[in-house]
């Protein structure tokens, strides 16, 4: 059967997927060499004091802020009809949006404890899949 | 002594789903019914500005020429404005700029939208949204509000059903507005809004903005050349947050994060400074309903209800005729619908309509100063007008 449905960006090549790889995959953002300030995606100066940043690998623990259920999936996220996700208060501090997976709505809450998993995210226009952080509940 | 602006003509092409009518029809459409409105020559028009968001739905770029073109206005200084969804007040404010410098004496403003033609419009509006890393991961404006709408409750202690309170609003006026997509459409019941489904939970699908066709535009002028239904461009200004969801948290000093919307008060307190009122002076308001959360976030924002406490005065009646501020009295974003490029300059239509006292069925008594907001983005930028009637 043809795919009727073009997953987006319509133009991405492959380099653009590769720039943010350290993020998706390693939860990489960054610390301030200063004042220590953590910062998620990676800052390019420090929001608290303006000094200079250097990369930071987040542990991947973190804990649910609020919650919310996509039920209305966008074109190239099939897989799940509907999916909780959530603003996530990392350990250091910064606050991300990521699904939870292997958890309905209904068994989360806000304050839960939840760590990073690597998970696919959407195609990309070559086919291949890109993958990212998600979070589970914390183990 | 400084140049003032004023909007002496008003036009609107219906907003909805108009399948036989391509972007060029409907802005001709609003652009045409402006230039009569004001009553002059459009040969007196020197310049102007056309708002679009999605332009990829017609496959075409650089519409200030060409909807300069399909008016009969060539010659002039256009170009096309993007500000995601706040892009139509964004033209506006700099088509008041164009008079303000004394650059220009007569200036047209316009916006259009073509949602009808596009897949899916929580698709085509996917660049808006951070491109990084929230929309690659799935997440749409209605997911990103949906986290707004949840933190809100979860904050401020607002029930879901004083958060959709404004959805019933929106359809009352909307049902006396001739260019809204819901028009002569009968009232809603909690029970209709509550059980028609979750787009993004806490969000239900009659909770979003109806993305839709259509067009407006305004016509502009130098406040000193004696327009009759002049309406006073008081104040106008923009401000602009984070982007991403996560961005938020810690952005700001007094503790905000997505259940506020900051710019919008950063904006609204540029506006009433320039136009010398306080948010008490608000007689209407037209806010950016893109879901129902948010007219909830702009209100406080603009300072016409405290903090947390929009969602429960929109249920307790405060924004209808007669109430504290009525508002969104076109029918907002979902009622009116939500042309995305023309949304900025819809809502200064329905303001100025208003102020004149030409907006029929639905006219507010003694309506005489008016703010207009319009939302870019999440929370990326906000803009807001202050117009005064006489
Ligand atoms: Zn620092």
């Amino acid at each position: 059967m043809t795919q009727m449905t073009t997953a987006r960006p319509v133009v991405a090549g492959p380099a653009r997927a590769w720039r943010t790889r350290a993020a998706r995959y390693a939860l990489t953002g960054s610390r301030c060499r200063q004042c220590h300030a953590y910062a998620f995606p990676p800052a390019r100066r420090c929001a608290q004091c303006d000094g200079a940043p250097e990369p930071h690998v987040f542990s991947g623990q973190g804990r649910i802020v609020c919650l919310a259920e996509d039920h209305s999936p966008l074109a190239g996220h099939g897989g799940r009809s509907r999916r909780p996700f959530a603003m996530i208060a990392l350990k250091e501090g910064p606050v991300l949006m990521a699904e939870i997976v292997d958890a309905e709505y209904e068994e989360l809450s806000p304050d839960q404890d939840v760590e990073m998993v690597i998970r696919k995210w959407r195609p990309e226009q070559s086919g291949l899949p890109l993958y990212g952080f998600k979070f589970r509940v914390a183990s | 002594m400084a140049i003032e602006a004023s909007i002496i003509g008003v036009g609107m092409a219906r907003h909805g789903y108009r399948a036989d009518q391509g972007w060029r029809d409907l802005i001709f459409e609003a652009g045409s019914r402006a230039i009569a409105d004001a009553g002059i020559d459009r040969a007196a028009i020197e310049g102007g500005l056309v708002s679009v968001t999605c332009p990829e739905a017609f496959e075409q770029q650089n519409l200030g020429p060409l909807a300069a073109e399909e008016l009969g206005l060539t010659g002039g200084s256009y170009a096309q404005v993007v500000g995601a969804c706040a892009g139509g007040t964004m033209a506006f404010l700099h088509g008041v700029d164009m008079i303000r410098s004394g650059r220009s004496a007569y200036v047209i403003v316009m916006g259009v939208e073509k949602m009808s033609d596009v897949y899916s419009v929580s698709d085509a509006l996917l660049s808006y949204p951070d491109q990084d890393f929230e929309a690659p991961a799935g997440f749409d404006y209605v997911d990103t509000m949906a986290l707004m709408h949840a933190r809100y409750m979860q904050k401020y202690a607002a029930t879901a059903e004083q958060v959709a309170a404004f959805v019933r609003q929106d359809r009352w006026y909307a049902a006396r507005n001739a260019n809204a997509i819901d028009y002569r459409r009968p009232a809603l019941s909690m029970d209709d809004i509550m059980g028609s489904g979750w787009a993004s939970r806490p969000i239900t699908r009659a909770e979003c903005a109806r993305g839709c066709d259509g067009a407006s535009a305004l016509v502009l002028a130098r406040a000193d050349a004696g327009h009759r239904r002049a309406i006073r461009v008081a104040g106008v200004a923009a401000a602009t947050g984070p982007n991403a969801m996560g961005a938020k948290f810690g952005a700001w000093l007094g503790g905000e994060d997505i259940a506020e919307a900051v710019p919008t008060a950063l904006a609204a307190e540029r506006a009433y400074r320039a136009a010398g009122i306080d948010a008490a002076d608000v007689d209407l308001a037209q806010v950016h309903d893109c879901f129902s959360v948010m007219g909830a976030l702009h209100l406080e924002g603009l300072g016409i209800f405290p903090r947390g406490e929009a969602a429960r005065a929109v249920a307790a009646g405060e924004t209808a005729p007669g109430g504290h501020c009525p508002t969104n009295t076109d029918g907002g974003r979902i009622g009116l619908g939500h042309p995305t490029g023309a949304t900025g300059i819809s809502i200064l239509c329905e303001t100025a309509t208003q102020l004149r006292g030409e907006a029929g069925e639905r006219q507010i008594a003694d309506a005489r100063i008016g703010v207009a907001q319009s939302m870019g983005g999440n929370n990326a930028l906000s803009a807001v007008a202050v117009l005064t009637g006489s």
